[in-house]
């Protein structure tokens, strides 16, 4: 066999080693090492021949390690990503939670005032994007990383909804006779044309879930990826300076 | 940015790349062969070894990218070289190293052991 066609053939097996390490990495370095061990290889291998199995020997056995130790790595950096978004959606989705248990209260147990009612309603929506926006933002400064930001966004925006929507029918079934006298609960009663007012109020219940979980996925998602852009760029710009 | 305590005390590969290093930049195999020759070729370094090395050393700022340059035999290859962070932690090294000699010629642990050092 040729010299040119064997030393090909070399560089291909070489090229199956490099196959096996993580995309990332092979991405990063997968030329530079293919330069390396061409180089390694024209030095030790074609100035003699008989030092072939010794140098087989050494780079399958340090590849091995290399590929286990570089994907170890690599599963150690996922997990430790996912455990930062998974940490500040369960942080700022309970502290929404919270937030919209204090709204449901509010809402349907306090008497009907026309201002504090658009308040309350407005104020929840700008609170939802707060929150789901600092979520976004520090999961990606803590790991570089936008799309943490939308992930911690998400889960926030989940978990406040689900927080938030329990609380409401429980809050409804409880005291669905202080619910039954709210002037604004009867008002749109009259004007919907149904028979029972705890049908409408069960009703009222539900359309509000679905718009908020709606909402709630749709903030956390974009805002999340919002405050994910802003906080890998204030961490890239810190490393940089 | 990192202290020299944060990445201090070095393993012994990521001593010898920045040994390698500190008399200018390098390529992947230059490197390689450096800390053959440095270390007698106690210590060969495998590609695996050699990146995964250079990996961890470039987020921990030890080192940086020197650019790509096409060498004599018309190959492109990216070059490395110290930063400051990167020199600073070799010469604390350095000096560990230093002090853990004196130790030994001044409790006889190796009869025959005779070192100087003067400070300018």
């Amino acid at each position: 066999m040729s010299r040119p066609h064997q030393k090909e053939k070399v560089l291909r097996l070489y090229g199956c080693f490099l196959k096996c390490y993580p995309q990332g990495y092979r991405q990063a370095f997968g030329s530079q090492m293919l330069q390396t061990f061409k180089d390694h290889y024209s030095d030790v291998v074609e100035l003699d021949e008989s030092a072939a199995t010794r140098f087989w020997v050494a780079v399958v056995s340090d590849e091995v390690r290399g590929i286990l130790r570089e994907h170890f790595i690599a599963l150690k950096e996922r997990t430790s990503m996912n455990t930062t978004w998974i940490k500040q959606g369960l942080l700022f989705g309970v502290l929404l939670g919270i937030i919209h248990i204090a709204y449901d209260l509010i809402l349907n147990l306090a008497p009907a005032n026309a201002t504090l009612n658009s308040l309350f309603n407005n104020g929840i929506l700008l609170v939802v994007l707060i929150f789901c926006g600092i979520a976004g933002y520090a999961a990606a400064h803590k790991t570089g990383q936008m799309k943490t930001g939308t992930y911690a966004g998400l889960f926030t925006g989940a978990m406040s909804i689900v927080i938030g929507m329990s609380a409401l029918f429980v809050i409804t079934f409880v005291f669905m006779d202080v619910i039954r006298q709210n002037a604004f609960m009867l008002y749109d009663f009259h004007r919907s044309g149904l028979k029972s007012i705890d049908q409408f109020i069960v009703e009222d219940a539900m359309g509000a879930a679905f718009v908020g979980t709606l909402f709630s996925l749709l903030a956390g998602g974009i805002v999340g990826t919002l405050g994910g852009y802003f906080g890998r760029a204030v961490k890239e710009r810190r490393l940089a300076w | 940015m990192k202290a020299v305590e944060d990445v201090t005390p070095l393993t012994p590969a990521v001593f010898s790349i920045l040994f390698s290093l500190a008399t200018g930049e390098k390529h992947g195999y230059e490197i390689m062969k450096q800390v053959k020759q440095d270390t007698q070729g106690k210590i060969k370094m495998g590609n695996g070894t050699l990146y995964g090395s250079l990996k961890r050393m470039l987020s921990d700022e030890l080192i940086e990218d020197a650019g790509e340059k096409i060498d004599q035999d018309s190959e492109r290859r990216k070059y490395y070289c110290l930063t400051e962070l990167g020199r600073k932690a070799l010469q604390a090294e350095m000096q560990r190293y230093l002090e853990t000699v004196l130790l030994i010629q001044k409790r006889q642990l190796l009869p025959g052991l005779s070192v100087k050092v003067v400070y300018e």
